[in-house]
């Protein structure tokens, strides 16, 4: 009996930048964040066909995001986003620090965006959101209504929030 | 290109009209408050209808978003005979996928996608079939336009944005000819700028910027380009003094804003001139049902000149079958008879004895140009003005 060999895993994308920014930092103010989102969209469209409207929707996505690290409060330490390309993407990992707590809602947060349902919940969210918009909803959003894919994978103390854009 | 804005709200309640432009991304309720008292107060101004104006919001984060929606629940609450009519723009990407969401929801909603609306003809002009017409069109006006650009004021190593630059082809010529500090085109039409960004890659050409834009609002910042062209397009839209004001906008003091026009009507060929002049006056009139002035080159200078700006130039491409090799100019005709046959007379559901003699004159006009003792002409009106200040 002879085996298959493996088949070659999919090249990770190609890094473009990595920015690590203190805790603290981040909390000085809330405009830190469409700072960073916009530097950094502005940044990764640079030489791509039509920067004006990737760099609208990459720091559109990515602002969303650090909007709802800057309210999760992770505890004391560093931020790092990492963002890569591959053909049909753009990818950002935002690398937070967490507890106990933290890791538990954003276990339960980003669990609860999946692309299968996320029109469905988006739309029974609306109407509480109408009432007080809960943080997470923004999340939920950018999959149901934008096709960008969030998911999250743990590692020791840290969570990694991970962006995926399409190109187009 | 730095063009960050600053968040901007107005209210003009002789429009009835609040136009919100920039970035709006409030923490929270209390940081959206301000905006909310505006939008309160615009409600409580006006009868009938309310236009939100988004055209030129580029950010919204998803709290402003709600934010948003908590104010249109509210407004069919306290003002249940008053309709929200939300102007956007497909040129903010995410701005038809949220205020669809949200014309969805509310019964007291409309939204209206700007550029779709601007004028009826768009999905006419904007199909990729056109690209053999430009192309063409290009080939035949560069080699005499190549000389007349220095007479408007074109130099080495400016900044230049080509608005309404169709395929790209003439940007990639001027970036040849004129190696350009930086030059910009922008276009309504995705087919258009596919190509433009493959013609541009097949060529090994990397710095010239395409970009997806409504030439009305563009995402440009204001006194950053030396020379504004706009070729061939005025013509194509029922407003162009609002695109010329954008032009204006964009160009530094002291820069040129540069246009071309037709005046289809003036296309002539000898002999059988009574059909081809029937054929271009009809071509005209059908265009315009669509929102077009396909005269409208002459009356650019006064255009120009109305809008403030100083040493107005204008000449005319004089393009004849003496002066302009046959074959490329057959093309053209070639390729306006199978569009305006074909696209244009099917958009406004033309009789088919009026397409045949469109056809006819079309054929005429390239027998014109073919005949050994023809004379055709296809005159293009050439207009540039200085924007004052230094």
């Amino acid at each position: 009996m002879t085996s298959e060999p493996a088949p070659p895993s999919p090249p990770g994308p190609s890094p473009i930048l990595t920015l690590r920014i203190s805790v603290r930092g981040l909390y000085d103010s809330w405009t830190h964040c469409q700072r960073l989102a916009d530097y950094i969209a502005r940044f990764v469209a640079s030489d791509r066909f039509d920067p004006e409207q990737l760099t609208t929707r990459l720091s559109t996505y990515l602002n969303e995001v650090l909007e709802y690290v800057f309210r999760a409060r992770p505890s004391e330490g560093e931020i790092v986003v990492e963002v890569g390309r591959t053909d049909e993407h753009v990818i950002a990992e935002l690398t937070i620090p967490t507890d106990v707590a933290l890791a538990q809602r954003l276990r339960d947060d980003l669990g609860r965006v999946a692309p299968a349902d996320a029109r469905a919940r988006y739309e029974a969210e609306f109407e509480s959101m109408l009432l007080r918009p809960p943080a997470e909803v923004g999340l939920l959003e950018l999959v149901a209504l934008h096709g960008v894919g969030l998911a999250l994978r743990e590692g020791d103390g840290t969570g990694v929030i991970v962006l995926t854009v399409p190109h187009e | 290109m730095e063009n960050e804005q600053p968040f901007s709200i107005r209210f003009s309640e002789n429009d009835q009209e609040v136009a919100l432009e920039g970035a709006l991304r409030p923490a929270g309720a209390e940081d959206f408050a301000p905006v909310r008292s505006r939008l309160d107060h615009a409600a409580d101004a006006v009868r009938g209808v309310l236009y939100l104006n988004f055209k030129r919001l580029r950010y919204l984060n998803h709290t402003g978003f709600a934010e948003l929606a908590r104010f249109i629940a509210a407004c069919a609450e306290r003002h249940p005979s008053l309709k929200l009519k939300l102007v956007v723009s497909s040129v903010v990407p995410w701005a038809p996928l949220r205020f669809g969401f949200l014309g969805a929801k509310f019964g007291n909603t409309i939204v209206e996608q700007y550029d779709k609306a601007f004028y009826p003809g768009q999905g006419v002009i904007e199909n990729d079939r056109l690209v053999p017409v430009l192309r063409t069109q290009t080939n035949i006006v560069w080699s005499h336009e190549r000389e007349l650009l220095r007479r408007h004021g074109l130099g080495k190593r400016m900044r230049i944005a080509d608005i309404c630059c169709g395929i790209g082809d003439f940007a990639v010529l001027v970036y040849k000819e004129f190696e350009p500090e930086y030059i910009v085109g922008v276009d309504h039409s995705r087919p258009f700028l596919q190509y433009a960004q493959q013609i541009a890659r097949e060529f090994g050409i990397t710095d010239i910027e395409y970009q997806f834009g409504d030439a009305t609002h563009l995402f440009l910042p204001s006194n950053s380009f030396e020379f504004v062209t706009s070729r061939l397009a005025l013509q194509i839209f029922n407003d162009p003094s609002s695109i010329l004001r954008e032009l204006m906008r964009i160009c530094r003091p002291g820069g040129r804003v540069y246009l071309t026009n037709e005046m289809t009507a003036h296309n002539y060929g000898y002999p059988r001139h009574e059909s081809v002049t029937w054929t271009y006056q009809q071509a005209v009139k059908i265009a315009q049902s669509l929102g077009m002035d396909m005269n409208f080159g002459p009356k650019m200078f006064s255009l120009l000149t109305d809008m403030g700006f100083e040493d107005v130039r204008m000449e005319q491409i004089p393009i004849t079958n003496n002066n302009t090799a046959i074959d490329d100019f057959a093309r053209v005709i070639e390729s306006w008879e199978e569009y305006v046959t074909g696209e244009l007379s099917t958009a406004t559901q033309q009789p088919p004895e009026v397409v045949e003699r469109l056809r006819m004159g079309f054929r005429d006009h390239v027998y014109a140009i073919r005949s050994r003792r023809g004379f055709a002409t296809w005159p293009i009106y050439v207009a540039s003005g200085r924007k004052p200040g230094r």
